[in-house]
Formats: C-alpha cells, sequence, structure tokens
C-alpha cells in the first residue's frame, strides 16, 4: 500500500512567508522518502485543504496539522474542508488520519525555552509566550498555559507567562504590567503576517519596546518533533 | 508525462516546456535577455515565482504576471514534474483527471455555504456579485474554473473548485453590497490579497464593474 503525508498549514493572502515552515518541512519529509507522497496544504494558499486529497485515492494518508494548538482550525476547518473529498473516496479505498496538532507537542515547549535562551533570556527575565488564540474555542489558550507551566517548570526563567493577539490576555496589556527584562516568543508556526506586521504594529502602537524571538514553529527542533509526532500518532 | 520522439514544446499557464532528447526545459514568461537558470530545486523555484514582476507576494498560483526570464533545465521527467507542481500546486494531477473525466468539481455555491467564520457572511453575496467576483478574480487566473462550466483549452489548467481568494473576495463583496465604496485606481503597492484595501486592483476592478451594472 503506498502512504501519503499531508502537512495543513494556515498560509496567507498577504505574506509569502507564511507558509515558509510547512514547505520547507515537506521538502525535509520528502527527501526521507518515507512516504511515496508528501504535500504541503493550506487554508489560504494552494493546494487547498479541500483539494489536498486529490489523486490520493489509493494511498493511506496521513494528516498532520501545522497549527500550534488545537483549536477552530484543527477542529472546524480541516475536518470540514477534507470531508466531501474523503466522503467521495471508494469503498476500497485506504483511510485517512488526521493527527493533532503538531504544536501540542513536547518539544515545542523546549523549543520555545531555547528561543528564549537565544535571545539572552536568563533568571530575571519574565518570559511571555504569545499565541494568536481566539474566542471561537478555548483550546489555543489552554494549550498555551499548559506549555507556559512546561517551560516554567523545567526553565530557570523569573516568570513564565502567556499572551495572545485576538483574545484575552492581551498581548500590550501582559506586558504593560511586567517589571524587569522581558523577552516575547511568538508561539507562532512561521514568520508571517502577525510576528512580521500586526504584533510589531500594535506593540508600537502601544508604545512598547521589547525583544521578541523568532517563532518558535522556525527552530531546526520542529523536524524532529514531527518525526515524534508520526512514531507516535495514533494508527 | 511521457516523453516524446522529438523535441515538443507544450505551454502549462504561463510556463513553457520543451522537451528534448535529454532535458525537459521549463521557462518562465519572457523577461528580456538571456533568462537566468534556476536549480531544479522546488524551494529555489518556489522564491523565485513568490513575488511578481513588481515585487508583490503573488497569493494566488494561477495569477497572471510570473516573474519572466528564468528557465530550469530538468534531467528526468520527475524534476520537471516538481517544477510545474511548484509553480502551480495539483496542476498535474488536475489536467489528467480533467482529461480522464474524473475531476471532481465544486460550485462556488456549496463552497460558500460550507464557510464559517469570518467567511460565514460570503454565503450572502447576490448571484451578481458571485458572478463578477469570479469574472474579476478566475480572469485574472490561468486556471480554467470548470466548476463555473468553464472548459479547459489546451496547456489550460482546469480549477476544480473556488479558491480561497474567491471566497475572500466574495466576502468583501458582501460587505460591499449595502454601501459600495466608490471605486478608484488601483496601486501597486497594496498587496494583491488586500481586498479590503483601496487601491487593491481585484476590488477595484469589481467596484468599478459592479458601478457600471448599476
Amino acid at each position: 500500500m503506498k502512504h501519503a503525508l499531508i502537512l495543513a498549514a494556515h498560509g496567507s493572502h498577504l505574506d509569502a512567508h507564511s507558509s515558509a515552515t510547512a514547505w520547507g518541512l515537506a521538502d525535509g519529509v520528502r527527501s526521507l522518502g518515507e512516504f511515496d507522497v508528501v504535500r504541503a496544504a493550506f487554508w489560504k494558499e494552494e493546494p487547498s485543504f479541500a483539494r489536498a486529497l486529490d489523486g490520493l485515492e489509493h494511498h493511506a494518508v496521513t494528516v498532520v496539522p501545522l497549527f500550534m494548538a488545537p483549536g477552530y482550525f484543527t477542529k472546524v476547518v480541516l475536518p470540514r474542508e477534507l470531508a466531501p473529498a474523503i466522503a467521495a473516496r471508494p469503498g476500497e479505498a485506504p483511510g485517512v488520519r488526521v493527527l493533532g496538532a503538531l504544536g501540542c507537542e513536547p518539544p515545542l515547549a523546549h523549543m520555545a525555552a531555547a528561543r528564549a535562551r537565544e535571545a539572552g533570556a536568563g533568571e530575571a527575565t519574565t518570559v511571555v509566550l504569545l499565541g494568536h488564540g481566539t474566542e471561537r474555542h478555548g483550546g489555543a489558550a489552554a494549550n498555551l498555559t499548559r506549555v507556559a507551566q512546561t517551560v516554567a517548570e523545567t526553565v530557570c526563567f523569573a516568570h513564565v507567562v502567556p499572551a495572545f493577539i485576538d483574545q484575552a490576555p492581551d498581548i500590550a496589556d501582559v506586558l504593560r504590567g511586567l517589571p524587569g527584562p522581558v523577552v516575547v516568543v511568538p508561539y507562532f508556526m512561521s514568520e508571517g503576517w502577525h510576528t512580521g506586521t500586526t504584533v510589531p504594529a500594535d506593540l508600537a502602537r502601544a508604545g512598547i519596546s521589547v525583544q521578541v524571538t523568532p517563532p518558535v514553529g522556525t527552530h531546526p527542533g520542529l523536524a524532529a518533533a514531527l518525526a515524534n509526532l508520526l512514531q507516535n500518532g495514533p494508527l | 508525462m511521457t516523453v516524446p520522439e522529438a523535441p515538443l514544446e507544450v505551454m502549462i499557464g504561463e510556463l513553457r516546456l520543451t522537451y528534448g532528447l535529454d532535458t525537459v526545459v521549463i521557462d518562465g514568461p519572457p523577461g528580456g535577455g538571456s533568462p537566468i537558470e534556476l536549480p531544479a530545486d522546488a524551494d529555489a523555484v518556489r522564491q523565485h515565482c513568490r513575488l511578481d514582476r513588481l515585487g508583490r507576494y503573488r497569493p494566488l498560483s494561477g495569477l497572471r504576471g510570473l516573474p519572466g526570464g528564468w528557465q530550469v533545465r530538468c534531467v528526468t521527467l520527475t524534476e520537471a514534474d516538481t517544477v510545474v507542481e511548484t509553480v502551480y500546486p495539483l496542476a498535474l494531477e488536475h489536467l489528467a483527471a480533467y482529461g480522464e473525466g474524473r475531476l471532481h468539481v465544486a460550485g462556488l455555491e456549496a463552497v460558500l455555504a460550507r464557510q464559517s467564520g469570518r467567511y460565514e457572511v460570503a454565503a450572502q453575496l447576490d448571484a451578481a456579485g458571485r458572478q463578477l467576483a469570479t469574472a474579476v478574480l478566475c480572469g485574472a487566473c490561468v486556471r480554467a474554473p470548470v466548476w463555473a462550466g468553464r472548459l479547459a483549452g489546451l496547456g489550460q489548467i482546469p480549477c476544480p473548485e473556488a479558491c480561497s481568494m474567491l471566497v475572500a473576495l466574495c466576502r468583501e463583496a458582501t460587505l460591499w453590497q449595502a454601501n459600495p465604496p466608490v471605486a478608484a485606481g488601483a496601486s501597486p503597492s497594496v498587496p494583491l490579497g488586500a481586498f479590503d484595501q483601496p487601491g487593491n486592483p481585484f476590488r477595484e476592478a469589481y467596484l468599478a464593474a459592479r458601478s457600471r451594472r448599476s
């Protein structure tokens, strides 16, 4: 039986860099030769989630959501967009399994800590983990809070706190109340519209100057986290 | 893809594929002067084709206006397939499925009906608006919207389903229905995917056409 891997990411209509993590991971996994087909698929780029299964009727398909938390995209959008293609598969077609969000994998917390340390964070530093968040689903907040707890328990920073763009606690509000050195670690999958444009603009508007690291998803450890998920994900 | 007996040129979208005995040369649109040679590597081709001739991000792979003046020399058919699929994702699969009569298509109505969140409102766009949005966006794309009943001609990549860009344009057009903004001129500094910003070429084309119709 042939096997296909689909890396399902958000993508962007506005930023050329948003899909770089997905393409890089796909190219990397493809070069290993463990899957007959490796594709990236996107909500806002091509190929779309809805067409990601095209031509894979004879493949067992594994879908990995390249999202930082279980939430609106992994629980609502991705299943909905895949559903017509799954329903149209022939009766004898191999299965399609959708794994959990990559951002829930344990190595991601270590990668977040590594991003902070790379920026010089130490015992006196407060590390702010910045997530997108949404009021539509509680998964994002729950996961980022769990990651913050893990980082706080395993690495010696003064504090580790979550903050968000699209839900409370808002990043600007969190930063205004923090004393001492602060490092912001974007808990995002890639560089893109938010990390490159909206977050810097929001912070500038609020008159806040703070050190912001590259996003967690651009850490070189992401490929190992994906390998871990593929090895241990449910069959 | 099969190797022809003699050199043969095939167009796929804006790409020209020249099949020789040992190589497949893939050229982007003419760019004046000798084309620069890119490696037969997905990332190199992707990076080169992400921006248009004005340096703007191309959020829709099929948008006309690929940067010109480049070519890739492929020594295997797999390399050639990779380059085509990098520039136009799923193009070869959709060409094959269309040719064999097995391409599943989904119309705009079905695509809009299943939207949620910020795109849920797009289903409220009236029929004239849907038709206009399709004409404006798909008219700028090399893919043939077979989901809208169009036929894909020779070298035209069939498009089986409205893309996320069209859904986004339908969303904005729905918001404009009650109080249409006045059309302005297109500005090259506005991102191609920013339909909410005055100066976006698709926004302005839609608003101008809608204004003429009413």
